[in-house]
């Protein structure tokens, strides 16, 4: 999976032209992992 | 280095019946490639702008092919060639219209094998999008059309957003003013839209010239009985008379009683993304005779919001009189 | 009945005035309207976007403004800087000022991303059409819009992260003091005294 989105330039360089959308799953797997992560350690290890 | 005309290799693959043709689909996604006639794929496969995995003839898939009478109008399969529609009795009779404007197509040769389908489907003739640049409509964040320097001579006079691009097919204006439907299959289902939502702009999307999506096929278009019969007219002017696509084309409906216009439908090709059909004009000639004021009245009204870019203005006079011409002389 | 701008009354314990709610609002209204209509066309559901985009993006540059000038000079900017006691506070579990660390960090954070994200979007205006200018392609190389572009692609997909924690905070049952205080202004004096060190958010002389 890339990073980033490229594309040829009128001058035949690779050039970046935005981030790759198809990380867009991985940020939401991120928010979720530590909504899932803190909401588990604050059953197992309730707050006094 | 960018090699032209050789295309890159690809798995072709040529069902029989639609289902093949969705479950194809859906295994590809976004790798695949409908081709019908391919007068337009031929071009992307060889400059190798465009490399799909898979390439899916639609061809050989016979119910998406002929043209039948129905209740409420008449159904044109999308695999049907212009070359049948222009000498199809029916159309003839009924939507002279269509036939006149895909007459207008390009050669013989590509009306004899192209399809309607393919030709309301087919992408933007902007010279920077077909050389492979990235620009906004190849996914990337420039327009090189729309510069000091960028020659704009065949691009939009309405709905330009970031992208200039106009739709260059002569048969998308006359479906337009016959309020055609278009029916979308996919494995999930089948959909059916009006061309206001089939063509969409790049306000909307700028990646794609029509709403269907990847997974969908274009099986059916629809014409309804409401207009069959009515007075039509159709005009292009390119550059040739042949074998070119149009700068500007006019394809109008008119519904007349006792000399007053009841309703039409005027849209103009090659001046916007989407078939610019001029809704604003069709509700000031409403009810008006049908004369020689009431022609000039609606190509002076047609233009008023063009936004001309450095090398396209010579389009709002052009524009204008065949809106003018398409008004006079519709006939039955 | 709700405390307006500065008046407490007996019982409330004002935490947030309602110019910085109704600033935290719009921004929020901002935010949300931003990645709606520059990510939901991407996954698939098409719109005319791009105008919604850009003025709701010129709102929100306004807002950030007035709010870091309300905050510099306004309020106490210190009690969203990350201090010692914060550290200290992980061993022993000591209470918070006005906001605890995890607070600081997340608003620390979320200003780097919203900042970037107005700052790449202001340039990237110069690119499309407004009625007050042309656009013009030209301002930088392919290769300098594409890092800015992607800039803004970052900000927009970490946006997305940083707000699904945030609503799972403002959600959970511990938090919903700070969560009321968002709508009403204020917290009661006995959540004061149980979350917070008087001594590090002197509520009464802030009010
Ligand atoms: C030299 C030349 C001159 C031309 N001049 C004109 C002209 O004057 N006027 C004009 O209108 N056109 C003109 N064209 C365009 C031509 O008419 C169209 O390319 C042709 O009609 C497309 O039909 P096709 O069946 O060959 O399409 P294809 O190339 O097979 O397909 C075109 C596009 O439509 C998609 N597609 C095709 N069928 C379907 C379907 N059933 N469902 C979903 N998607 C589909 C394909 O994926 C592709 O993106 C010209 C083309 C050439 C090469
Ligand atoms: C902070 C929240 C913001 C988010 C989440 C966001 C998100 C996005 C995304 C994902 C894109 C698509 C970019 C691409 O195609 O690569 C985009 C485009 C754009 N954004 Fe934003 N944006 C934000 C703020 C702003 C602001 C503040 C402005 C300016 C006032 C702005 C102006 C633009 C413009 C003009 C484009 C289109 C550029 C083009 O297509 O050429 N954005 N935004």
């Amino acid at each position: 999976m890339e990073l980033f989105r490229y594309a040829t330039s009128v001058y035949g360089d690779k050039v970046i032209i935005g981030a790759s959308f198809d990380l867009l799953q991985w940020f939401v797997g991120a928010g979720v992992a530590a909504v899932l992560a803190h909401a588990i350690f604050k059953w197992i290890v309730p707050s006094h | 280095m960018i090699v032209k005309d050789i295309m890159a290799p690809f798995e072709l693959y040529q069902p029989a019946q639609l289902k093949d043709a969705f479950s194809l689909l859906d295994s590809f996604g976004k790798d695949a490639w409908k081709m019908a006639g391919g007068y337009d794929s031929l071009d992307w496969f060889k400059d190798r702008i465009v490399r799909p995995q898979a390439v899916i003839d639609l061809t050989g898939i016979a119910e998406m092919k002929g043209i039948k009478e129905t209740p409420d109008g008449v159904e044109i399969g999308a695999l049907t060639t212009l070359s049948e529609i222009e000498n199809n009795p029916i159309i003839k009779a009924k939507y002279r219209l269509l036939a006149d404007a895909v007459s207008h197509v390009a050669s013989p040769q590509i009306r004899n094998h192209g399809t309607i389908g393919g030709n309301a489907s087919q992408n933007a003739r902007c010279l920077y999008f077909r050389y492979g640049l990235p620009c906004y409509r190849a996914g990337g964040n420039t327009c090189f059309a729309d510069t000091p320097e960028g020659i704009n001579r065949e691009h939009a006079l309405f709905g330009a957003d970031r992208c200039v691009a106009v739709t260059s097919s002569d048969g998308a204006p006359a479906l337009t003013a016959l309020d055609a439907k278009f029916v979308l299959q996919s494995s999930s289902g089948q959909r059916v839209i009006g061309a206001e939502e089939f063509f969409v702009g790049p306000n909307v999307d700028i990646l794609h010239l029509t709403a269907a999506k990847p997974e969908e096929i274009l099986t059916t278009i629809r014409l309804p009985s409401a207009w069959a019969g009515k007075n039509f007219y159709f005009e292009k002017v390119a550059d040739r008379n042949v074998w070119d696509f149009p700068l500007v084309n006019v394809a109008a409906a008119i519904s007349v009683q006792n000399g007053a216009i009841r309703e039409s439908r005027i849209v103009v090709g090659g001046v916007s993304a989407v078939p610019h059909r001029l809704t604003q004009v069709e509700g000031i000639i409403q009810g008006k005779a049908l004369e020689e004021g009431t022609a000039t009245l609606a190509g002076q009204s047609s233009t008023r919001d063009a936004r001309p870019l450095n090398y396209n203005g010579f389009k709002i006079p052009l524009m204008a009189s065949l809106v003018t011409r398409a008004v006079r002389n519709a006939t039955a | 009945m709700s405390s307006h701008a500065g008046s407490v009354q007996a019982g409330q314990i004002q935490r947030h005035k309602l110019v910085d709610r109704l600033y935290h609002w719009v921004m929020a209204v901002c935010i949300l309207t931003l990645l709606a209509t520059s990510l939901l066309p991407i996954i698939g559901w098409k719109f005319a976007w791009l105008a919604i985009h850009w003025v709701t993006g010129l709102v929100l540059t306004v807002a950030v403004l007035f709010h870091i000038v309300r905050a510099l000079f306004f309020q106490k900017p210190m009690s969203m800087v990350v201090d010692g006691q914060d550290l200290q506070n992980l061993g022993s579990g000591g209470r918070p000022g006005k906001y605890n660390l995890a607070q600081k960090l997340y608003h620390l954070a979320i200003a780097v991303l919203i900042l970037s994200g107005i700052a790449s979007g202001l340039v990237m205006l110069r690119k499309i059409d407004t009625p007050w200018w042309r656009r013009d392609p030209y301002w930088f190389s392919d290769s300098s819009w594409g890092v800015i572009y992607s800039a803004h692609d970052f900000v927009a997909m970490s946006l997305v992260t940083m707000i699904i924690i945030h609503v799972y905070f403002a959600l959970r049952p511990d938090e919903w003091h700070l969560t009321r205080s968002m709508f009403r202004g204020w917290i009661t004096p006995k959540e004061y005294k149980d979350h917070f060190d008087p001594k590090r958010w002197n509520a009464e002389e802030e009010a």
